[in-house]
């Protein structure tokens, strides 16, 4: 097997993911856009493409707003919530697993219950109890969808770490006095980098779908914010006649999380050592 | 700049290519709904023919929202409308498709004594669910329970009858109610669909409260035989005194989703829907298996102010926020132009007591500034409550409101929740609940309504006086001049911002015969619903 190829259609989701993300965070940047204007007598205008006469390209939506524009902004606010999370997940899911891994003994017990009790819940039950239980704001989103994502990192690292902590550069640092600290930050940390980039790579699929649903249900973004899970809720009235206000923030969530999940596995293929020592 | 962003997004049309299927989908908003106001009010209802040979055995009904209770006292509104009639019934009949004459109904005669006392004769032989037959027993039972204040959310019922002092009793079958003031309006009020329902005092007693409120009888069409707040099953009951309903059993069903009602309706699974959004009336009108009748309905939407909080308790705010709510642009685009901005807080309903030459609700932006800048307001924000799916287009006038707010420099924001919540702005309805001012602003906004603690204690003094004033007013002409002198105060001091009557669109499988009402309650009886 070779591990480093790309496939073609690879390198056109992966182009598509990049573009996605420059005009997500570019065109907000350069074309600000008041999210709670209306414009009641242009709504449900129909998109260029199917009627070519409406001078927006994918239309207006329910209150006459910009569907395209609308739809940057939603894409940006779905990325940055996914982000947000990723790196509390990450973060959280660091310095428990390292503790656990490190430490071992009652201090494992307690993360290894923690991180046991987590996974045993479903997550977007689990979110959807947080999320009813703290109220939805964007930063909310992002502590939401971070503490239901933090356990598969925290488990991970642990096991990496458990691996290495007897390995003899690990000893022999340790023989030479260095703190833990200093372990864990230059000898544990390098080391567990890439496996860390590519689970946050396939959780932040993840995420992207927990923060959809969410909004989907209504207990995610509120308006007038936007994000992809609110238009597709939004556009559901009107699946019968003007179907693209759902259809085409379903696609953009679709892209975003086929084109990260490939990229994940892309980089799993690279970066894993324990997959580079299997096909050794 | 349009440009490069349409360039960028070239990516999207190579998906899109794929799933635009030709133009079949073309539609213009403005247009499609236009035609659709014809089939509105006026036509009478007429009885099928062919009842007898026509029967069917399910009935389905699906809706936004159900009941929370099956008792008609508590909670009365606009889900209770929708079910609450073809279960129980009421003395006299204010019927909605002839301007809201009265009918004798659970009464076979009736005459007014004096100002205060009308004598009713019950028709004799009608049963409740359990077979027990009807008597004056139950009536006076029935009125007497609105006076128990530890009935949970009874104030509106109660209002509604708060003029009964007792009822006397005759004989049986003969009763007289008795009045606390000289009451002109005391017939509608016992025909109001929405709390005057008779109940049968022995089951109640023997039940009790809670078993009632959810295994409840009375003397309607149909029995309940199962209730939750998601699905109410009912029964064709055979001892019915009227004319059999054509079907054996009728289910009413709980779909919030908009799409997902249409859907059901056009795949057979229901055969009736109510609260078709607009939009998508135009879509329905194509199908064949569908019939769509829209009305305006004794209804008007409000956001209400609560003038308790202490950012919104300037007057001059509340003024602002009013004239900042174009009314008009939203009857015509939401709308498609079926619904209808109200001249004061008055419905057409009301026949000779309607002013006419009341203004219509004003939209001035300049004005609106002006007033925000004489305000006490520094740019607080709001938040405008609104429970999803509930209200037609609630979603969307929220927002829209938002935006108009915005425009004179105030901030508002939109929370979305299933609790209704009254702390500042929140959305609402007031349905008229019969033709006089004292079924419509003085029940939901009099001094016994319950606003004054919930959102409006700044109700003024000279408002409460002309209020009790006009309610004990015999002379049309006098009571019509008190009811514009309170709307005026009303008007004035701005508790809640009328928005617009809304129209609504019912729709129902074309085998069937049906007419909607404008108070919105669902009649399935033989005279209204029957097989084409």
């Amino acid at each position: 097997m070779s591990r480093s190829s790309f496939l073609k259609t690879d390198y056109i989701i992966l182009l598509l993911l990049v573009v996605v993300l420059a005009v997500a965070i570019v065109v907000p940047i350069v074309h600000p856009f008041d999210l709670k204007a209306t414009d009641l007598l242009n709504r449900l205008q129909a998109p260029t493409f199917s009627f070519g006469e409406s001078e927006y390209f994918l239309g207006t939506d329910n209150l006459g707003r910009d569907f395209l524009l609308r739809l940057i902004y939603g894409t940006r606010t779905s990325l940055v919530v996914a982000f947000g999370a990723l790196i509390i997940a990450s973060t959280l899911g660091i310095l428990l697993g390292t503790l656990s891994g490190m430490y071992g003994g009652w201090v494992d017990s307690i993360i290894s219950f923690i991180i046991d009790a987590k996974l045993s819940l479903p997550t977007t039950i689990f979110a959807i109890a947080l999320a009813s239980f703290l109220g939805s704001s964007e930063i909310n989103m992002v502590i939401i969808i971070g503490l239901s994502g933090f356990a598969s990192f925290a488990r991970l690292v642990r096991s990496e770490i458990m691996k290495l902590k007897n390995a003899n550069f690990i000893r022999a640092s340790r023989l030479m006095g260095a703190s833990s600290w200093r372990i864990a930050w230059e000898h544990f940390l390098p080391n567990i980098l890439s496996i860390i980039i590519v689970n946050g790579t396939l959780r932040f699929a993840s995420f992207v779908m927990l923060e959809s649903s969410l909004s989907f249900l209504g207990l995610g973004i509120k308006p007038p914010n936007v994000s992809l899970g609110v238009m597709v809720s939004n556009g559901r009235d009107y699946l019968f006649q003007q179907w693209w206000l759902s259809i085409v923030p379903s696609l953009v969530i679709a892209l975003i999380v086929l084109a990260s999940s490939i990229l994940g596995d892309r980089l799993r293929d690279r970066l894993d050592p324990n997959l580079g020592d299997l096909n050794a | 700049m349009k440009k490069t962003v349409a360039a960028i997004c070239v990516f999207m049309l190579l998906i899109l290519g794929a799933c635009s299927n030709g133009g079949n989908t073309k539609q213009d908003t403005t247009k499609t709904e236009a035609n659709t106001s014809e089939i509105t009010a006026g036509k009478e209802t007429e009885t099928p023919e062919n009842t007898d040979g026509g029967e069917v055995e399910f009935f389905k009904i699906g809706l936004a929202d159900l009941p929370k209770t099956m008792d008609p006292v508590q909670g009365v509104g606009n889900t209770t409308l929708r079910v609450h009639a073809n279960v129980f019934e009421t003395l006299l009949v204010s019927d909605p498709l002839d301007n809201f004459k009265l009918k004798p109904w659970l009464a076979e005669s009736y005459e007014r004594v004096d100002g205060k006392t009308i004598e009713f004769k019950l028709r004799p032989g009608v049963k409740f669910h359990d077979g027990t037959d009807l008597t004056s027993e139950d009536v006076a039972f029935s009125f007497g329970r609105l006076k128990d204040e530890t009935i949970p959310n009874v104030q509106d019922a109660a209002n509604l009858l708060r003029t009964i002092d007792h009822v006397e009793i005759i004989d049986d079958l003969t009763f007289r109610v008795v009045a606390s003031i000289d009451d002109p309006i005391l017939e509608q009020r016992v025909a109001c669909p929405m709390g005057a329902g008779i109940i049968p005092k022995a089951y109640f007693e023997k039940t009790g409260i809670d078993e009632f409120a959810s295994n409840p009888i009375g003397t309607g069409p149909y029995k309940v035989t199962q209730y939750s707040p998601q699905r109410i099953d009912l029964e064709r009951f055979e001892d019915y005194w009227g004319e059999k309903a054509i079907a054996a059993k009728v289910q009413y069903l709980e779909y919030p989703e908009a799409a997902a009602r249409i859907t059901a309706l056009i795949n057979n699974e229901l055969d009736l829907i109510a609260q078709v959004p607009a939009d998508q009336v135009a879509l329905l009108e194509s199908e064949k298996s569908v019939i769509v009748k829209s009305k305006p309905i004794t209804n008007m939407h409000l956001a209400v102010l609560n003038t308790n909080d202490p950012v919104l308790s300037d007057k001059k705010l509340r003024q602002a926020m009013s004239l900042a709510v174009d009314k008009q642009l939203l009857v015509d685009t939401l709308w498609s132009g079926k619904a209808e901005v109200p001249k004061g807080h008055q419905f057409h309903e009301y026949g000779d007591l309607y002013v006419e030459d009341y203004p219509a609700y004003e939209f001035n932006l300049e004005k609106a500034k002006e007033l925000v800048a004489e305000s006490n307001y520094k740019g607080e924000e709001l938040t405008y409550s609104v429970v999803p799916n509930y209200y037609t287009f609630g979603a969307e006038q929220a927002e829209a409101l938002v935006d108009m707010w915005h425009k004179i420099g105030v901030n508002v924001k939109v929370n979305f929740s299933d609790k209704k919540d009254e702390a500042q702005i929140s959305q609402w309805s007031n349905t008229m609940r019969f033709p006089d001012p004292a079924g419509g602003i003085w029940l939901q906004w009099g001094a016994d309504s319950g606003r004054r603690e919930k959102t409006w204690s700044s109700m003024p003094d000279s408002y409460v006086e002309l209020g009790q004033k006009m309610v004990a007013e015999a002379d049309l002409a006098k009571r019509k001049e008190l009811m514009v002198e309170l709307m005026k105060v009303w008007d004035d001091d701005v508790p809640a911002i009328p928005v617009y009557y809304p129209a609504e669109n019912w729709a129902y499988n074309s085998k069937y015969e049906w007419e909607p009402y404008s108070n919105q309650v669902i009649d399935l009886r033989a005279n209204n619903l029957g097989l084409k």
